[in-house]
């Protein structure tokens, strides 16, 4: 009797033991809300949040990343349309997946289970499910559930479309360059680039010319949604002849392909993944060309032709200015002036003899500067200088116009102290000269 | 001795009397109202009307709202606030001013343009600041539709007759991109660069004097563009896969002539590999298309044409197209997967009008 009661005994002890490994089983699998963290993205740890709920991304593969405080080793998730779990489960309204020594999927429709096991991840008790749903929702979101062991712990969520986004703004640019100079330019404003939408998309540019030469910065980067990126620009120029050079670039905003799901098809499917251009974008016009000068091609040549549309000059001043021609040719030319006066026109350091028509001979290889040295003979008017070229049987007129002021006074070096000193010397001598008369008169 | 009391007493006498003669105080004299005898004859009017004289413009910008950085003949971005400052003073008192009208308009290539509300919300800007008793009342007249938003109007009170007003709006998505003319002259008070927006500052006085200055600047271009989904569809070979109508949209934002096309690789590859589908299968329909274009030149244009640009949408914030679809005559023997490609939509803008 009494071995029985140690039997007895023993089996109670065990039994109880047993009872309580399960207990303590089943207590490390629950979860208490507060107990876990869980964070939806598609990529970049990045979490969108609408209208108080997480976002999941129908269609392409969204991270579901759970951080449990207690020791876990089993887990399942399930994400579902509404706010409880449907009783007719499709591909429409219920997804589920778990972690047990391994990653399933609990729902398959076609074949697919909607699951990358081979990158999802269990590292402690982090579980990162990389998941996704089929094509489904038609309007632009609908309110899903995502469920933590059975409803232990449920998350509002909201499922929706996939929108791939990309804006450009501020990507205009006039830059200038001296002719014949090779130079570093760098832009005076950055240009940016905008995701809207709600994927991350890899933003790269490229240019219709001188592609290698420009370099802009933030390209090859990964845009995430509602982020901006500005870009600089760099530009190393050559030796360019004078001229409009327009540098078209072009945005690629893609989504990256590791984020799109491929599932087996039963028969042949075709996906065309979305890809965005903006062209042109940069949009980059470059004069080469002297500052403050106009520049102007003649029409099937690369001869062109540069000057000053406006100057200011006061009344008897004499000033000289250049004009520049370049481009592969003879030239004629005539200059004249109206209401002023041209002293002379040197091509180089040659006097042209006659004004009214002369020959220039140009090439492409440097500028010929053309200087005319003018006289303001008349005061107060608008003066002007004419130039009229002739070249492949086409007469091309061009015109600068001068503002002509009065006559400035410009005193001589140290004239003015002179007139000053002398007027109060001569001052001191009246007065000392008076003091001196009073004394001698009044001795008398 | 006589003689020299003589000069004294005159130097007195003249230093007294050119005191006296400078002093402005001996016009000042005091009386009490309530002692003085008067007789009235109220049966005769003196009217005496004040006429308000022209405002005076003392100074003007346009000024980025945030940071008070001039955009004066200078480029603007859409999405930015930007404001007017107007530094005005009336000859009397401020509230001889009536109305500040500030108008803009997208100049077309041509300085001898002016305003005209009906040409569009992206086109023209219509900003008032109505002077009545007690808080101004800042409106915006023109855009209705959105295209541009007011921003806040702010007071700040120099003197009793002068003021700085500063009226602020916010060119939305589609308002007209103006990339000027090359450079920008600044010379103040003139129009004088061609591709921009004209604006006309007015100050109307309560005599109906109006003053006026004029004056410009730029947009930068934008554009954006996004879809809704990838395009999938799938058939047997020999028959037609097609994307169902509605199934994607494409949202779009520009503010100058634009075109839309799209093009894909020239095959789809198949997952796995072991077969291709050459985009030569690929039709599209919608938005511009006549009936179907082939993707086997490469490109579709959904907006535009390969020769001319689909015109601005001169109302509007955002355009959408809904009615594409993609289809693909599967070949026969094609082997089932999954075919995959890239498919660019490009956005492009003009950038010479």
């Amino acid at each position: 009797m009494l071995r029985l009661g140690y039997i007895v005994a023993v089996l109670v002890f065990f039994t109880l033991i047993f009872l309580n490994l399960s207990i303590l089983s089943i207590s490390s699998s629950t979860v208490e809300g507060g107990d876990v963290d869980v964070k939806i993205s598609v990529m970049g740890n990045k979490e969108l949040n609408k209208f108080g709920r997480k976002v999941f991304i129908m269609g392409v593969w969204n991270w579901v990343n759970l951080s449990f405080r207690s020791n876990t080793d089993r887990i399942e998730i399930a994400l579902y349309k509404g706010d409880s779990i449907p009783v007719n489960k499709n591909s429409n309204n219920y997804y589920s997946w778990s972690y047990d020594n391994g990653w399933n999927s609990l729902s398959i429709y076609n074949g697919n289970g909607y699951l990358d096991k081979e990158n999802c991840k269990k590292v402690g008790n982090n579980f990162s499910f990389r998941v996704t749903t089929d094509s489904l929702v038609k309007e632009d979101f609908d309110n899903w559930t995502l469920s933590v062991n059975n409803d232990e712990m449920k998350i509002p969520v909201i499922l929706e479309s996939p929108i791939r986004d990309l804006a450009v703004t501020s990507a205009d640019y006039n830059l200038r360059v001296d002719p014949f100079q090779e130079d570093i330019i760098y832009v005076d404003h950055n240009f940016i680039t905008i995701n809207n939408g709600n994927l991350p998309i890899r933003v790269n540019v490229s240019y219709d010319m001188f592609g290698d030469r420009i370099t802009t910065s933030n390209m090859e980067k990964l845009l995430y949604p509602n982020e901006t990126l500005e870009h600089s620009i760099k530009i190393k120029t050559l030796s360019w002849r004078p001229g409009r050079i327009q540098i078209k670039g072009a945005i690629e905003g893609l989504v990256p392909s590791s984020i799109i799901p491929s599932f087996i098809e039963s028969q042949p499917t075709i996906q065309l993944n979305t890809a965005y251009m903006a062209s042109p974008f940069p949009f980059i016009m470059l004069v080469v060309g002297h500052s403050n000068y106009e520049i102007k091609e003649i029409k099937n040549s690369d001869i062109t032709f540069q000057y000053k549309k406006e100057i200011k000059m006061s009344y008897g001043e004499i000033e000289n200015i250049t004009y520049y021609l370049c481009g592969n040719g003879e030239i004629n030319m005539s200059i004249y002036g109206e209401n002023i006066t041209i002293l002379n026109i040197k091509i180089g350091n040659n006097t042209v003899e006659n004004i009214s028509k002369f020959n220039v001979q140009s090439t492409n290889r440097s500028e010929v500067p053309i200087t005319i040295q003018l006289d303001a003979t008349r005061p107060n008017t608008t003066g002007y200088v004419f130039y009229t070229i002739w070249f492949n049987n086409h007469v091309y007129n061009y015109s600068t116009a001068i503002s002509i002021g009065p006559k400035v006074y410009k005193p001589k070096e140290n004239e003015s102290y002179v007139s000053t000193y002398l007027l109060v010397s001569i001052g001191f001598a009246l007065t000392f000269a008076y003091i001196l008369y009073s004394q001698f008169k009044h001795r008398r | 001795m006589r003689k020299r009391l003589l000069v004294w007493f005159l130097a007195i006498a003249i230093v007294c009397a050119a005191f006296y003669i400078t002093d402005d105080r001996r016009f000042v004299v005091k009386a009490n109202p309530g002692n003085i005898e008067k007789a009235y004859e109220n049966n005769t009017y003196l009217n005496v009307t004040v006429i308000a004289g022209p405002a005076t413009i003392n100074s003007y910008d346009l000024r980025v709202a945030s940071t008070d950085v001039s955009k004066l003949n200078d480029m603007i971005d859409v999405g930015t606030e930007y404001k007017f400052v107007v530094n005005i003073t009336c000859p009397n008192t401020w509230k001889e001013v009536d109305y500040i009208n500030i108008t803009a308009w997208y100049d077309q290539g041509n300085e001898s343009s002016v305003y005209n509300g009906t040409a569009g919300g992206n086109l023209n800007m219509y900003l008032q600041y109505k002077n009545i008793t007690g808080t101004a009342e800042y409106n915006m007249l023109w855009p209705t539709g959105g295209e541009i938003a007011k921003g806040t109007m702010k007071e700040t009170v120099i003197n009793e007759s002068c003021y700085i007003i500063e009226m602020g709006f916010t060119p939305e998505y589609q308002v007209r991109s103006a990339s000027g003319d090359g450079s920008w002259n600044t010379t103040q008070n003139q129009t004088n660069d061609l591709k921009s927006w004209n604006f006309r500052i007015e100050v109307t006085t309560s005599s109906g004097n109006v003053t006026w200055i004029k004056d410009e600047f730029g947009v930068y271009r934008y554009c954006e563009i996004s879809v809704s989904s990838s395009v999938s569809a799938s058939a047997l070979p020999g028959h037609r896969a097609s994307t169902q109508i509605g199934a994607l949209t494409i949202n779009y934002k520009v503010n100058s002539p634009y075109k839309l096309n799209v093009t894909t690789n020239t095959t789809l590859q198949r997952i796995g590999g072991g077969d291709s589908i050459s985009r030569d299968y690929i039709n599209v329909s919608g938005g511009d298309i006549s009936g179907e274009d082939s993707l086997n030149d490469g490109v579709a244009y959904i907006e535009g044409s390969v020769g001319s640009y689909h015109a601005i949408h001169a109302s509007g914030t955002q355009e959408s197209i809904s009615d594409v679809q993609y289809y693909c005559d599967i070949p026969y023997g094609t082997l089932s997967g999954l075919y995959t490609s890239k498919l660019y939509y490009t956005l492009y803008l003009d950038t010479n009008s």
